[in-house]
Parts: structure tokens; C-alpha cells; sequence
């Protein structure tokens, strides 16, 4: 009976220690990438070259100045990557729909071009870490203290641009937001100014546009969380697993030592 | 006892949960009012259901909508009208008139490698198979057919150079047998995309002088109608039409020509167009400007276009969000939340200015 019982406690010990070797394996293939290794990143350090794919349309994230350079958030996002990563960075300027194309035909490495995460492309790239979060936030004058969240608009007058997604979703809030009044503006720049006029009490924009007017003019801050989200992200080829790792360790590093802050008070 | 009900249910017909509903009619001031729906990838039921209702709802009677070719006879004369059969019943029983656009060839019909926007002349001939079976099985129910769509960039025409005249050939083909399912078919040529693309372009041709080598090719004969694109981009719906130009009114450029080929009594449908806001998108313009252009351009044709039939715009709902600019092009999300705009065109179509 004590000789079956040991061995019992032999066979667990060697299934649990197959078990183990056969996740630590996983976690390797996981991390290489199914082919064993990282081909991209082999590459990327071969060459010491890492390719970027953008978009140069969408100022402040990348654009063309009038020099004839690509510059943005995104280029100096991505050249501080490279830097981390020991790299340089080329840029290959791409219409934004060949973006994924590119990635996958190898045209480039990673795309960083203001690039909302999409889980219908889950399945044929892999996504960093999101980086800038665009969806719509509540705005107030700098010297409110009560308004928080949209619970907070009871009986307020609400600013938006006319017909935009703010719009939209001031509407449905209205539904259910007792005494909340819309108020119309032509643009959101013009809510924004009407909310530091005190026109309005509050006004829901988009962070990008949010974040440029409070750079430019000021006397406004962003209250509590997004309302909504549109998360930006960067995307590699889902072979790239430590490439991948690489980017989000970078832009956590830099999200840590204050670099990722500076970058948003250059552009925003 | 569960076992006894599962076993007696088992091999019956399932039911339908969604059913037709009574038989509807479009409320609107503009007869003119349309929109293109993207129904061709939606699965469900009810979401094509509801679609076809808020488009109801918003007052415009008519749609465009896409019948790939290839989904619907995935062998040589094996046809499955299950799915078109869904959407042109419930677009009927909501008092739409559908538009259907007929293009994308299947595997079988091309070669190895190929778009499913490449066909060669050899298959022609399928495709007037094709199109005689589609306009046969939907003869009492559909009438307008588009043959096609913007031949004229290499993109739509299989990466190859474009051919007007090889696409007149496609359209005589195409004409003929839609004739011989249904005299009463009518026939529209295909919307060609407005493009100021240089002469000797790789990519393509300007809208006008590929439509003016099409009647030099003869296509006068083979359709009854023309499809018309008309995007506004950053432009108004009055901006004045120019050879150098993409805008809405660029469609009278279209138009012009058809008048200089003595075809000035035929009509035009807007299969496409309309503006776009996305918030950063260079060719868009802000969303209080998308509404206004939308309403005066449903406005312009009711009362300055009088050869125009009916102006559908670019689109009325996505299967799924693009997170693009493309996005920006829609009437509603895709959870069917109406956007502003719809609900100011809706606002248009009851009450007027």
C-alpha cells in the first residue's frame, strides 16, 4: 500500500514536471514567434535599421511641414523607440489604407501612424500597447471642481460641434440626463472658446482636438475619464513577438521616466 | 423527456425569427433621396431587417446595393439567391426601390492569382449568364442594374491598363442577356470613378474621357441609364463643375457628355457619393458642413437636375467599423446609433427647410 502510494507521488511529481517544461517551451515559442526566432528583429539588429510605416496626413500625429520633412508625435515617438532600441528609423510614407499592406508584404516593420486598434486585424498583426487614447472627454473651465463624469450633467449646458461623435453622444446622454441642454457650435474650437467664454458649462470633444486647444489658448482642462475610447496603437507583423516586446518595454520605460509626457507637451 | 422533444424537433425546417412586416412606404418631400446600404457581408438577419427600416425611417426611397457575382454562383450555373433573395424582400417590403450593382468574379471565371475585379473577354459570356439569371430570378422585383463599378482606375479593372472599349464589350454582353431575362431591365452603365488622373496614367483615366471613348466604342446602344459618382470632397454642392475638378457637380460633366453623344434624354443616378468628416481626413470637411452639403445636394437634384433620377449616397451603414476615414462616410454606426446627420436628413425629409 506505502509502495503504490509512492509511486503515485513519483508519476505526479514527473507529470507535473513535464507540465512544467512544456509551458516554459510555450512561453519561448510564444515569445519567438512560431518559426523559433524573430526574423524581423534579427534583421532590425543585423542592419541596425528599423522601418516605420505612416501616413504623413494627420497633423500633429505626422505631416509634411513646409520644408518638405515628415515630422509629428508619431516620428518622434518612433525615433525615441529606435533610439531605446539601439536602431535608426526609416520612414516610408504610405496612403493610409496600403498601411497593413505594407506591414505584411514587408515594406515595413511597424506601423506608428495614429493607428486605432482594430480586433477584426487581430488575426493578422499584433498590436502594442495603446499609446494615446482619442476618444471623446469632457472639458471644463480650469477653476471647475464639481464636474467629474457625465452623471455630473444634470442641468448643464453642454457644448459640442454640430454633427460631430461628441454630438452624437451628448444626444444619447440627453435621454437619460434630466435637464441637459445642447448648445451647437460650428467647430470644436469654437465650443471650447465658447466654454471659457462661460457660455457654455461643459463641452465634449475629442482628445486630439482637446489637447491642441489647451496648447494653443488654454483655460481649459479635461474632467475625469474619456467617455469614450479610440485607442491608438502601434502594429507589427504577429511573427514580430520580440519586436513587439521591445516597443511596449520602450514605451513603458518612457511613459515612466516622463519622456512619453514631454512628447505630448511638444505636439499637444 | 428532453431527449423525446430534442428528437421530434430535430429535422424540421428551422423557423424564421425575423419576418417581413407589413408592407411599408417611404414618408419624404424629396423622391430624389437615396443611399447606398453595404448589406453584402451582413449575416444577420434582423441587421439587414433594420437597416432597411431606418433608411425608411430617415425618408429616402431609394438604395444601391452590391451583388458580387462571385458569392452568388460559386460553381458554373450553380446559383444560391438565398442572401439577395433576404435583402431585396425586406428592401421591398419597406417601399425601397433597389439599385443592384453586379461586378466581382469568382474564382472559376479567372485566372490563378488574379482580383476578383479581373475578367477577361473569354468569360464574358459567363458573365451575361450571370446577369441573365440574377435579372431573370429578380424580374418583378428589381429593375435597375449596374453593370460594373469605376472601370475606369486599374484598381476596379483587375490591375490591368484600362480599356473602355473592352469594357463596352462587357457592357454589350451584359446589356444583351439582362435584356433577354427582362426587356423592362434597365440598364445602367457603371458609375466610373471622378478622377483627374494625367493622360498615360498606370492608374487610371478621367471619368470624361473614358465615358466619351465608351460611345466612340459604341456603348450608345447597350445601357438605358448612366451611374454617376459624385463626391464633394472639401467642396459645396453649387461649387461650379470643372474638367480639373472633382466635386459633386461634376456629375453635369458626365451628364455634358452624354448630351454631346445625343443621349441627353437618358436619365443619371448618383450611385454614389457625398462627403465625408472625418476629423483629420484631408478630403473631408467638418461635420456641421457634411450635413448642410448632404441636405442641399438631396435639394439640388429635386430642383435643378431634372435629368437626374435619384442621388444615393455614400453609405448608409458599415458590417463592421474600418476605424478610418471610411467610417466617417456613414449615417449611422454600426450598432445603428444615428449619427447627427441622420437624423437632420431624417428632419429634411419630413419637414423640409
Amino acid at each position: 500500500m506505502r509502495e503504490m502510494r509512492g509511486l503515485r507521488r513519483l508519476a505526479a511529481c514527473i507529470i507535473g514536471l513535464i507540465l512544467i517544461i512544456l509551458i516554459a517551451v510555450a512561453s519561448l515559442r510564444l515569445l519567438a514567434g512560431p518559426g523559433g526566432q524573430d526574423e524581423t528583429w534579427a534583421r532590425i539588429q543585423r542592419e541596425g535599421v528599423m522601418r516605420v510605416g505612416l501616413d504623413a496626413s494627420w497633423p500633429p500625429f505626422e505631416y509634411v511641414d513646409k520644408d518638405g520633412r515628415i515630422v509629428g508625435f508619431d516620428v518622434d515617438l518612433a525615433q525615441e523607440i529606435g533610439r531605446r532600441l539601439g536602431v535608426e528609423v526609416e520612414f516610408a510614407n504610405i496612403g493610409f489604407d496600403g498601411l497593413y499592406d505594407a506591414l505584411k508584404s514587408g515594406k515595413c516593420d511597424a506601423i506608428i501612424s495614429a493607428l486605432p486598434y482594430d480586433p477584426m486585424m487581430t488575426k493578422d498583426v499584433a498590436y502594442s500597447h495603446s499609446y494615446f487614447n482619442a476618444g471623446q472627454v469632457l472639458v471644463v473651465r480650469d477653476d471647475e471642481r464639481e464636474i467629474d463624469d457625465e452623471n455630473d450633467l444634470k442641468d448643464k449646458r453642454v457644448g459640442v460641434e454640430w454633427g460631430s461623435t461628441a454630438d452624437m453622444v451628448v444626444r444619447r446622454l440627453a435621454e437619460r440626463i434630466e435637464g441637459m441642454e445642447l448648445a451647437l457650435y460650428d467647430t470644436s474650437e469654437e465650443a471650447l472658446r465658447a466654454l471659457k467664454d462661460g457660455e457654455v458649462e461643459v463641452v465634449i470633444a475629442d482628445a486630439v482636438s482637446v489637447y491642441s486647444f489647451i496648447r494653443t489658448e488654454g483655460g481649459v482642462k479635461i474632467a475625469g475619464e474619456p467617455l469614450t475610447d479610440e485607442p491608438y496603437v502601434i502594429a507589427v507583423r504577429p511573427e514580430s513577438r520580440i519586436l513587439l516586446k521591445r516597443i511596449n518595454e520602450a514605451l513603458a520605460i518612457m511613459k515612466e521616466d516622463g519622456n512619453f509626457d514631454s512628447l505630448v507637451g511638444k505636439w499637444f | 423527456m428532453i431527449m423525446v422533444l430534442l428528437l421530434l424537433t430535430m429535422g424540421r425546417p428551422s423557423q424564421r425569427f425575423v419576418t417581413l412586416g407589413p408592407q411599408q412606404h417611404v414618408e419624404t418631400i424629396n423622391p430624389k433621396m437615396g443611399i447606398h446600404t453595404r448589406l453584402t457581408d451582413e449575416v444577420e438577419e434582423w441587421k439587414i431587417k433594420r437597416t432597411l427600416e431606418m433608411v425608411r425611417e430617415m425618408g429616402a426611397p431609394w438604395i444601391v446595393e452590391y451583388f458580387p457575382w462571385g458569392y452568388y454562383e460559386p460553381r458554373k450555373g450553380h446559383f444560391d439567391w438565398t442572401h439577395p433573395d433576404i435583402v431585396v424582400n425586406h428592401a421591398l417590403r419597406q417601399g425601397l426601390t433597389v439599385i443592384a450593382r453586379l461586378d466581382f468574379v469568382p474564382q472559376w471565371a479567372r485566372p490563378e492569382g488574379t482580383t476578383p475585379r479581373y475578367l477577361d473577354e473569354e468569360h464574358y459570356d459567363d458573365f451575361g449568364d450571370f446577369v441573365y439569371a440574377f435579372v431573370e430570378h429578380f424580374k418583378g422585383r428589381v429593375r435597375h442594374f449596374v453593370i460594373w463599378n469605376e472601370p475606369n482606375i486599374s484598381f476596379e479593372w483587375g490591375y490591368r491598363p484600362v480599356d473602355p472599349e473592352g469594357y463596352t464589350r462587357l457592357l454589350r454582353v451584359a446589356y444583351t442577356r439582362a435584356k433577354e431575362a427582362n426587356p423592362e431591365a434597365l440598364i445602367l452603365a457603371a458609375g466610373l470613378a471622378p478622377t483627374l488622373a494625367p493622360e498615360g496614367s498606370e492608374w487610371g483615366m478621367s471619368d470624361l474621357e473614358y465615358l466619351q471613348r465608351m460611345y466612340d466604342a459604341g456603348a450608345k446602344d447597350y445601357f438605358d441609364m448612366m451611374a454617376i459618382h459624385a463626391y464633394g470632397w472639401t467642396f459645396p454642392p453649387d461649387d461650379p463643375p470643372a474638367v480639373d475638378k472633382v466635386n459633386f457637380a461634376r456629375a453635369e460633366l458626365i451628364y455634358q457628355v452624354m448630351v454631346r453623344n445625343g443621349d441627353g434624354h437618358k436619365k443619371c443616378i448618383i450611385t454614389e457619393g457625398g462627403w465625408n468628416d472625418h476629423p483629420r481626413w484631408t478630403k473631408a470637411v467638418r461635420p456641421g458642413q457634411r450635413i448642410e452639403y448632404t441636405i442641399h445636394a438631396y435639394k439640388k437634384a429635386l430642383e435643378e437636375w431634372d435629368w437626374c433620377e435619384a442621388v444615393c449616397l455614400w453609405a448608409f451603414r458599415l458590417p463592421r467599423a474600418t476605424h478610418t476615414y471610411k467610417d466617417y462616410f456613414t449615417f449611422v454606426t454600426t450598432d445603428f446609433v444615428p449619427k447627427p446627420i441622420y437624423l437632420e436628413v431624417q428632419r429634411y425629409a419630413l419637414e423640409g427647410d
